[in-house]
């Protein structure tokens, strides 16, 4: 596959703001070449991988206010699982997790508005890396994972407003 | 149900969660996998740190408790079950979270009201 020109990824409005404030505005990203791959793409990558079925997904929890969206609950635990990791590899210290994890237990769904990140390929590709295929959502889809990635490498888009 | 969780660490609980979840959300968008691809695919990963392996085998037991009590596949789980499991994964995982000596309901609530206000029009 030819170099991508953008890549594509899905967050929540609370992982935003938290790598902003507590992990020195760096963000970890787990990106797509496709926002909504074309049909041939398709076949090869569930919504878990697309970020645009990521975004209408959260963003249908959030405006029906589901308190007990999977999505909501699986963007919850990987903001404390990502927490965990950030202490472990001493980005933040034992109570800036605890604030973290305050901060998650304490959101409201309105906090996990979808957020769509856009960057140009050119200038993240020096730390992106693949996803091991016995990560990925599905074995033939495209997948890269930025660990830290600068804010000033990306654009933040709200697709539609609540 | 989970009783595996309730001896362990919040930190392992947390990962195991949020794997389990990842799993079950790659299980049902996919017919084709099974629990027998995800503990194949975990047992070949490379973990470095026991920590990570805790985890690990905790994420497994909680998707084998899952199969158990359904009675049917990982990928068979419907939206409703996957809802009342992703419920009640988060329930413990909050349990123990709140169990913490450094966890402050009130402080979470101060700095959540300072993120809304300092980041609220983000995009």
């Amino acid at each position: 596959m030819a170099s991508p020109l953008v890549l594509y990824s899905t967050n929540s409005w609370l992982a935003f703001a938290i790598s902003e404030r507590f992990f020195r505005r760096r963000h970890w990203v787990w990106c797509s070449p496709f926002f909504r791959p074309s049909d041939s793409h398709a076949a090869g990558m569930p919504p878990s991988a697309i970020p645009g079925e990521i975004y209408d997904r959260l963003h249908d929890d959030v405006n029906r206010g589901d308190r007990h969206s999977g999505w909501i609950a699986k963007n919850k635990t990987g903001l404390i699982e990502g927490a965990e990791c950030k202490e472990r590899d001493g980005v933040i210290s034992a109570t800036q997790k605890a604030e973290i994890t305050s901060v998650v237990t304490m959101a409201e769904v309105r906090d996990f508005r979808p957020l769509l990140y856009v960057m140009p390929y050119q200038r993240v590709k020096r730390w992106t890396k693949e996803v091991p295929t016995s990560e990925r959502a599905h074995p033939m889809s495209i997948e890269f994972i930025i660990e830290s990635l600068p804010w000033q490498a990306f654009d933040v888009v709200e697709v539609r407003r609540q | 149900m989970f009783d595996s969780l309730l001896t362990a660490t919040s930190g392992d609980v947390a990962v195991a969660t949020s794997r389990a979840l990842t799993e079950l959300f790659k299980a049902h968008s996919s017919d084709h996998r099974t629990l027998s691809d995800i503990r194949n695919e975990l047992a070949h990963s490379r973990i470095a740190m026991p920590e990570h392996k805790t985890a690990m085998l905790l994420t497994l037991r909680i998707l084998e408790e899952i199969e158990a009590t359904k009675h049917k596949q990982l990928s068979a789980l419907t939206e409703r079950e996957l809802r009342q499991i992703s419920k009640s994964l988060w329930r413990i995982l909050e349990q123990k979270i709140t169990m913490e000596p450094l966890y402050d309901r009130q402080a979470g609530a101060r700095i959540l009201k300072g993120l809304r206000t300092q980041y609220a029009a983000v995009a």
